[in-house]
């Protein structure tokens, strides 16, 4: 077993770097702690930085793999654009390719998507060396297997990211959020729910774990005012309802996560409205535990006390047939997979040809 | 499916045109897409799970009932195969409150070049529309004779634009859309006034392809790529193409997404002309590539574009595509002769338009 640190400096570097070592773990910023791969071979991606290409006319940016989100964003930004999946971690330095191989998406998600559906073009390097492309470089294309669609979330399993190209957006130029105090979840999900499929067309839709929601609105400022009273008026005097002032500070804690206490594991699990409400009512009683809902409880993220065991975590998950993925944690999570999360029947068969010798295993099989 | 949501104010985002006939397991299996794709992208964005029966027999399921995942996006990997790796049997989808309020405009123009540059003035005034779509003098003819949508008969171009959402927001970007129609050189506009005029305008562009019927009697829906800031260029390319093969081409188009479906007319009793249009066809395909787009937006490679993809992957990657394939299916079983060359695809030709579309019962983009 050794463990030898790569790092290649360009992209032409990257296919020896990876064929150099029997077990290989790409890494950009070290975001994601929990996903460290014992035993193997680390590959440090931050050197193949940078933006290749980018035309707002487009809709399109084309970044390195170990492009930290924080360049692109502000690159974007100068421009009136942005990343509307709202990638997270982006002041904790993440990487654009750490993002989409673990396929991590924020509360901004709600409105237009999920990084599956902005990553639009990639540039790989398979388990023997092959540099391969997938997708392409415009918005739309059908050609060929949908490889970009494959790497999102794949922890790296059929190869090491070099390049992704994304479908970017005009960016809303004013925002309001609204924040609602529900009596309990129940009261908190039933008005998510209701929220989610009205014609109000919110950008982002959080409930907190003091059943506290948060709906945040984006467009034209002059429209914002009656968008703000429409919101009011769906939740009528059911409950508290005022406008956050500092309205951008609440979506930055949680897109870096500030709210996560020390020393405790960040889980993501993927939900519906329905089964956040079961688990949530389960988790209730655990004064210590502290979650976020997100994305029209499309996602649950829960912070686990190191003081209990992750195993009791996992025996929920299990439970509520749900699956999950510890992200950040300070000890090792064994597997940092919670539930059937790789359907084993399919995807055996493309690691078999991508990655026939198991360079890139981890810990999902 | 679209009837169905309906009575809950929800609908299915990509709106393909040939929604009155098609299925969704053909949309799943092509990744079709609309005239409504800009936003909220194609068929996988809208896929969440699938259950799945896999060329030996094997069934699998994919994703699930959240819009959130862990683990590699094996359901939007799956979409688009276009029967390679199986059928889907079941399939969840994502759907979206119905917009509370449409604006459709409809500009027409001297020139296609002047079209296009009013797509480019929108997309650069940051506003994004639903849609946005381009018809030149023939396609405009050819929905003029079949439908009589009230498109200006004398217009070289004309491009629809339409606003969605909540009512206060539309209205806001519409002050903007107006000005920026404005200053674009349109010679007429004509903005819808309720819902029967927006369909009548929605009409005329759907019936574009089997309206094409009537200026001749056969002719090959193309479906191409290009980045949007070079439409112009492919136009005028595509125009010199027409004229060295003595072919006339009607242009409708995805505008806002770069998607040319060029149609090339000819009279496939006249000996060689169907050949020609073939060659006219396959070069137009070239041009998409050779501009950095796609043989296929949303129409897929089937057996018809397979001699194309060496244009746009390399030999490698072909390869790699074909080794999944077989270890997906090595008895090739499914859907044999589609997408890669190579293979023993039937001996089928099929051009035209399809029979339902010359009884006039179904039209598709």
């Amino acid at each position: 077993m050794s463990e030898t640190i790569l790092r290649p400096e360009s992209l032409e570097e990257l296919p020896e770097a990876v064929t150099s070592v029997e077990h290989v773990r790409a890494f950009g910023g070290r975001t994601k702690t929990a996903l460290v791969v014992p035993g193997a071979s680390e590959l440090d991606l931050s050197k193949l930085s940078g933006i290749v290409e980018y035309d707002p006319g487009e809709y399109t940016i084309l970044a390195l793999a170990g492009t930290r989100v924080a360049e692109i964003a502000e690159l974007l930004r100068a421009k009136g654009q942005y990343l509307p999946f709202d990638p997270p971690f982006v002041e904790s330095g993440a990487t654009i390719g750490g993002t989409v191989v673990t396929g991590l998406s924020g509360s901004g998600r709600f409105r237009y998507g999920g990084v599956r559906d902005f990553l639009i073009g990639i540039r790989f390097v398979d388990g023997e060396g092959n540099v391969l492309r997938g997708g392409g470089r415009v918005v739309k294309n059908a050609a060929g297997f949908d490889f970009p669609k494959l790497f999102v979330g794949s922890l790296g399993r059929f190869g090491v990211l070099a390049e992704v190209t994304f479908k970017v957006f005009p960016e809303p130029a004013a925002w309001r959020t609204i924040e609602i105090e529900a009596s309990d979840h129940g009261a908190a999900f039933d008005l998510v729910a209701e929220l989610a499929s009205s014609k109000l067309e919110l950008s982002a839709l959080d409930v907190d774990d003091r059943a506290r929601v948060f709906a945040r609105l984006g467009g034209v400022e002059s429209a914002l005012v009656e968008r703000v009273d429409s919101v009011r008026a769906l939740v009528g005097g059911r409950a508290g309802v005022r406008e956050v002032e500092e309205e951008a500070r609440i979506w930055h804690d949680a897109r870096e996560f500030a709210w996560v206490p020390e020393g405790s594991t960040l889980v993501k699990v993927p939900t519906t409205i329905r089964a956040t409400a079961a688990v949530v009512e389960s988790l209730s009683g655990r004064d210590d535990l502290v979650y976020r809902s997100s994305a029209g409880a499309s996602v649950l993220w829960v912070a686990w006390p190191s003081a209990r065991s992750i195993d009791e975590l996992r025996g929920l998950i299990d439970e509520h047939e749900l699956a999950g993925l510890a992200l950040r944690s300070d000890s090792r999570i064994d597997p940092p997979i919670f539930g059937p999360v790789f359907p084993v029947d399919f995807w055996r068969r493309v690691v078999a040809v991508l990655d026939p010798r198991g360079r890139f295993r981890g810990r999902e099989s | 499916m679209s009837e169905a949501a309906e009575p809950f104010g929800l609908y299915y985002a990509p709106d393909p045109s040939s929604q009155p006939v098609c299925t969704i397991g053909g949309n799943v299996a092509f990744n079709s897409g609309g005239a409504h794709c800009l936003k909220y992208g194609m068929t996988a964005n809208h896929v969440l799970g699938m259950r799945v029966v896999l060329p030996d027999g094997v069934i699998v399921d994919l994703g699930g009932p959240s819009c959130e995942t862990v683990g590699p996006d094996m359901t939007g990997f799956f979409v688009g195969s276009e029967g390679l790796f199986g059928v889907a049997l079941e399939i969840t989808l994502r759907l979206l409150p119905r917009p509370e309020r449409f604006r459709t405009v409809l500009a027409a123009y001297d020139s296609l070049e002047r079209a296009g540059d009013a797509v480019a003035r929108v997309v650069a005034s940051g506003l994004l529309p639903g849609a946005m779509e381009i018809m030149d003098r023939l396609a405009i003819d050819a929905a003029e004779a079949a439908v009589n949508a009230g498109y200006p008969r004398d217009a070289v171009a004309v491009l629809i634009v339409e606003l969605e959402g909540p009512t206060e927001q539309v209205e806001a970007e519409w002050v903007e859309l107006s000005r920026v129609i404005e200053e674009s050189g349109a010679y007429e506009v004509h903005v819808a006034k309720d819902a029967e005029e927006r369909m009548k305008i929605w009409r005329g562009r759907k019936s574009a392809f089997s309206a094409v019927g009537r200026l001749s009697p056969d002719y090959i829906v193309q479906d191409g790529v290009v980045p949007r800031g070079k439409l112009g260029g492919a136009l005028a390319a595509i125009e010199r193409l027409s004229e060295t093969h003595g072919l006339r081409v009607a242009n409708v188009f995805h505008a806002g997404d770069g998607n040319l479906h060029p149609l090339i007319l000819y009279d496939g009793r006249r000996e060689g002309e169907l050949e020609r249009a073939e060659e006219l066809a396959g070069e137009i395909l070239r041009l998409c590539v050779e501009l950095g787009g796609s043989i296929t937006g949303e129409h897929g490679v089937g057996m018809e574009k397979i001699a194309y993809m060496t244009d746009m992957f390399t030999d490698l990657e072909i390869e790699t595509m074909r080794r999944i394939r077989e270890s997906i299916d090595p008895a090739e079983l499914s859907n044999r002769g589609k997408i890669l060359p190579q293979g023993e695809p039937p001996a089928l030709r099929f051009h035209g338009p399809h029979p339902l579309e010359r009884e006039g019962k179904i039209s598709r983009e």
